[in-house]
Formats: C-alpha cells, sequence, structure tokens
C-alpha cells in the first residue's frame, strides 16, 4: 500500500510538473501573439495625411499642416519618433536630393522640422493639449540648412511617417 | 514492496527529468518567438548621395525589441544586407563602421533613449557605399540577428 501511495504521489507530481510547464509556455506564446497583433493593429489603426505645403516666400521653408487620421493618438513625447522626408531640388547646386529632417534642430546646417509654434498645435486640442489625438492637424515648419534654398518652379515631394510606421506623402510646386 | 517503490522512484525521475528537458527547450523556443513576434522593423525611404558614391537607407524601428548594431560579446555585427541592383546582380554587404567602398555603415539618427540602442520609433540611416550605382531599379532585404526581415523595391535615377 506505501507503495501505491508513493506512486501516485509521483505521478501527481509529474502531473503538477507537468501542468506548470504548459501554463508558463502558453503564458510566453500569450505574450507573443499579444506583442504581434499589438504592433500590426497599430500600424493598421494609424493613418495621416499631408493636407498642404506651403513654400515661405524666402524658399528656404515649408509650412506644412498634417491631419492624424487614424485611431491612434501619437503622444507627444513621441513626436521625436516621427520622420519627415523631404526631396527638393536645390537652388545653388541644382541637385535634386532626398533629406532626413531632424526634430528640434538646432544645427542650422542641417534639415530640421518643428511645430509651429505660431499656432495652436496640435488644432483643436480640446482632449489631450499636448498630444496629437485622432482627426486633429499638427501644423509644421521644415527648414532647409542655411545655405540650401528651394530652386525656383521645381517639383519636391514630402513625405512624413508616424512613429508606428505609417505614412503619406505629397508632392508640392516650389512656385515662381 | 521495496521492488515498486524502487520502480516507481527510476521511473518518475525519468519521466521529471524529460519533462524538465522539454520545459525548457519549449522556453526557450517560446522566448525566441517572444522576441521575433515583437519585432518590426520597416524601410520608410531611399535615395543615393549627391556624389553618387553610396545608397541611403532609412529603417525605422516599429516593433518593441531593441537592437544593438554591434554584438558587445562577439564584437561583431551579425546583420545582413542584401541588394538586387539594375543589372540583376544580387549582392551582399558587409558592415564595417568606417566603410568606404563595398560595405555599409549605419547610424541612429533620433537617438532618445540608450545611447548606442536601436529602440522603438527610432530611424537608423544606412549608407551602402558602392563604386556604381546605375539607373534603375533596385530591391534591398535587411535581416536581423533575430531573423526578423524587411524588404523594399525602390529605384534611382
Amino acid at each position: 500500500m506505501i507503495a501505491g501511495v508513493f506512486f501516485v504521489a509521483i505521478l501527481l507530481l509529474s502531473c503538477y510538473v507537468y501542468a506548470d510547464s504548459m501554463n508558463r509556455i502558453s503564458a510566453i506564446s500569450w505574450r507573443s501573439l499579444e506583442a504581434a497583433s499589438s504592433i500590426s493593429l497599430d500600424k493598421l489603426r494609424s493613418a495621416l495625411s499631408i493636407r498642404n505645403v506651403v513654400v515661405a516666400a524666402n524658399r528656404t521653408k515649408l509650412y506644412v499642416n498634417v491631419t492624424n487620421d487614424g485611431a491612434v493618438k501619437v503622444d507627444h513625447a513621441d513626436f521625436a519618433g516621427m520622420d519627415v522626408i523631404l526631396t527638393y531640388t536645390d537652388e545653388p547646386t541644382g541637385l535634386t536630393q532626398t533629406y532626413w529632417c531632424y526634430y528640434n534642430s538646432v544645427d542650422s546646417s542641417r534639415h530640421g522640422w518643428s511645430l509651429n509654434s505660431s499656432f495652436t498645435n496640435p488644432y483643436p486640442s480640446i482632449v489631450n493639449p499636448l498630444d496629437w489625438d485622432p482627426s486633429e492637424t499638427l501644423s509644421l515648419i521644415i527648414e532647409l540648412p542655411v545655405s540650401n534654398q528651394f530652386e525656383n518652379d521645381t517639383v519636391g515631394y514630402l513625405r512624413v511617417v508616424l512613429p508606428e510606421g505609417s505614412s503619406n506623402g505629397l508632392s508640392f510646386l516650389t512656385g515662381t | 514492496m521495496i521492488v515498486t517503490v524502487i520502480a516507481a522512484s527510476i521511473f518518475s525521475a525519468a519521466a521529471l527529468q524529460q519533462l524538465y528537458a522539454f520545459q525548457n527547450a519549449f522556453k526557450d523556443v517560446s522566448s525566441r518567438n517572444e522576441e521575433m513576434f515583437s519585432s518590426s522593423i520597416t524601410i520608410i525611404a531611399e535615395t543615393k548621395t549627391p556624389s553618387a558614391s553610396s545608397i541611403i537607407i532609412w529603417v525605422k524601428n516599429t516593433g518593441r525589441t531593441s537592437f544593438r548594431l554591434q554584438d558587445a560579446t562577439a564584437n561583431a555585427t551579425f546583420w545582413d544586407l542584401f541588394m538586387i541592383f539594375p543589372n540583376e546582380t544580387y549582392r551582399r554587404f558587409n558592415y564595417v563602421s568606417a566603410c568606404s567602398d563595398d560595405c555599409w555603415s549605419a547610424q541612429i539618427l533620433n537617438d532618445r533613449g540608450t545611447i548606442g540602442l536601436w529602440e522603438e520609433g527610432e530611424t537608423l540611416e544606412i549608407s551602402v557605399h558602392t563604386a556604381s550605382i546605375p539607373a534603375g531599379s533596385y530591391e534591398v532585404r535587411l535581416a536581423l540577428p533575430n531573423g526578423v526581415t524587411c524588404d523594399d523595391k525602390f529605384s534611382l535615377g
């Protein structure tokens, strides 16, 4: 009888270890799938559109309005995780080149972008005044380095990418 | 009775050992899957430099996993960069931190968190240095050590 009890106890212990293993494995697998679906969902639910691009009179700046068309807000701390990529023809060199613009850069020798402080940003800001909520619009200023200028009467291209990877692009004319 | 107890002990010890081995193997595989599932990278744009000596590729970390370009232990880079050129030439480029020809180098442009760690939302600028950049269609594929890849087709004039 003692042997029987001992045998059953060992079997129960084995069952417990097996169940515990399965529980841990399921938890890890569930976390994996949750992470994967959350990344995909965030990307699917985020969208933006560039409403308009205006070239400044001195052709060294762009004024851009971008609307959050998705269902995911962009936290203001994540603005630096957005990408602004600008393609244009430079007047002194005549070269058409693509540049990645730095956020809030103080270095005037490189391309930079920042929020336009002349406007309430984002607009309207009824909820989460600092964050870019769905349907709100951000006003951006893109500045060229001090030595650069848009060549007259050429076409440029602007692409804005959200931290999740969704993007939108728009062509613009530099005017005459 | 003693024989039964000994037999039960031997059987249980063997079974538990196998169970633990199975558990560890499965945990290892699950952890790798977790890292892979939470990794995502996206190529957002490509261009070439005015001097036409390198192709610039911007890649964004759109996942939850952070990556280090240089493996601290091995002091090497286990990232792979492949490209198909317009003449259908398939090439693999090696990472060289001070690259000048036939290799690639990279820098994190908006390094907000831990310096040198490519974290969520950060963009990596990859410069592929090559002797000639003919006009036409290209394909690029970047593969990370954990098996996550991203690819893109683009054209250069």
